[in-house]
């Protein structure tokens, strides 16, 4: 192939792939609604609205998880169990996401064992009796009931 | 097909721990991009996934990045270094090997020069290795897949050209395959 040719092929194939990351992070900010500083999007079973951290009635937890390496941690920090901001609704799953759309899925019957942790301004997933840290969300930005 | 050389074989044992243990450097830089796009990934990977594309695009020997796919995914699995893909990680260092086996391959039949080879097999290297990712791990959907796809392949394609530039750098220590 001429060498000229190639290098028009690499200069527009890089511009038009630049151009695609653009396009795609313009329309994925633009689907992202503006929210409250530090809250979290909660939308159970189609109907929308805030978490604030700061306004939550934080108690005590405290458990023990593995961490990414299989090593276990324990914890004494402030949060709220998934129960009490979902409440006594009938539903399948929590799809609990985090600002990198990292998700973990938490199911009816766990809500009492699934926590938010808050430290700062940073809210954590925990899920005691997990093998593994898979379920450890850092950063939720997002709680979806369905 | 030709036997690979000692030498051969040397570059290929490099290329594949330089691709492993090179990733955690750039992490904070590549965290740094993703962070900013709210995307799981994809800088880091293309950036090691370069080191393979030295071997296998100044090396040229069929199944080769495949190969070398799979020694990464087992030193991975031996030094516990699995992340969130679990016991599932070897599927994400070796659909990226066959992918840019089959590029390799595309490109030698079209006799295209080495920076555009290097190119394109990054890039789409880079693009399985998401695509495999997202399936085990991440389940993404919509554009923020559509970015963390394009996010890949962009740096992909700098990267390739990034490895281009070692394959020519290396040039008097390796031998070119026969369509350069």
């Amino acid at each position: 192939m001429d060498k000229k040719k190639q290098i028009k092929i690499i200069v527009i194939s890089l511009l038009a792939l630049l151009l695609a990351m653009g396009t795609n992070a313009m329309l994925h900010f633009g689907e992202k609604k503006k929210a409250p500083e530090g809250a979290i999007a909660l939308n159970i079973q189609g109907k929308e609205s805030w978490l604030v951290p700061a306004e939550l009635e934080l108690q005590d937890v405290t458990g023990t998880v593995v961490n990414g390496k299989g090593e276990e941690k324990n914890i004494d920090e402030k949060g709220i169990s998934l129960h009490e901001i979902v409440g006594d609704i009938d539903f399948e799953q929590i799809e609990v996401k985090a600002d990198d759309e990292y998700s973990a899925l938490v199911f009816h019957d766990e809500t009492d064992i699934a926590y938010l942790l808050v430290k700062e301004d940073t809210v954590t997933l925990v899920v005691f009796g997990d093998l593994n840290s898979k379920r450890n969300v850092k950063g939720v930005a997002s709680i979806e009931v369905k | 097909m030709k036997k690979a050389s000692l030498k051969e074989l040397l570059i290929y044992a490099l290329c594949c721990d330089l691709g492993i243990f090179c990733k955690t450097l750039i992490s904070p830089l590549s965290n740094t991009i993703t962070g900013f796009l709210h995307i799981p990934g994809g800088v880091g990977t293309s950036f090691s996934l370069m080191f393979l594309t030295v071997a296998c695009v100044g090396f040229p020997h069929l199944g080769a990045s495949t190969l070398m796919g799979f020694i990464q995914a087992m030193i991975v699995l031996f030094l516990g270094r699995t992340g969130s893909m679990g016991a599932l990680a070897p599927i994400g260092y070796i659909i990226p090997g066959m992918a840019m086996d089959l590029v390799c391959l595309f490109c030698r039949k079209c006799r295209m020069d080495v920076p555009l080879t290097a190119m394109l097999a990054n890039m789409c290297a880079s693009a399985a290795a998401c695509l495999s990712a997202n399936m085990i791990v991440f389940g993404l959907r919509g554009t923020v897949l559509m970015l963390y796809l394009s996010t890949a392949m962009f740096f992909g394609a700098v990267c390739g050209l990034f490895a281009s530039v070692l394959i020519h750098r290396l040039r008097p220590f390796i031998r070119i395959g026969r369509n350069q």
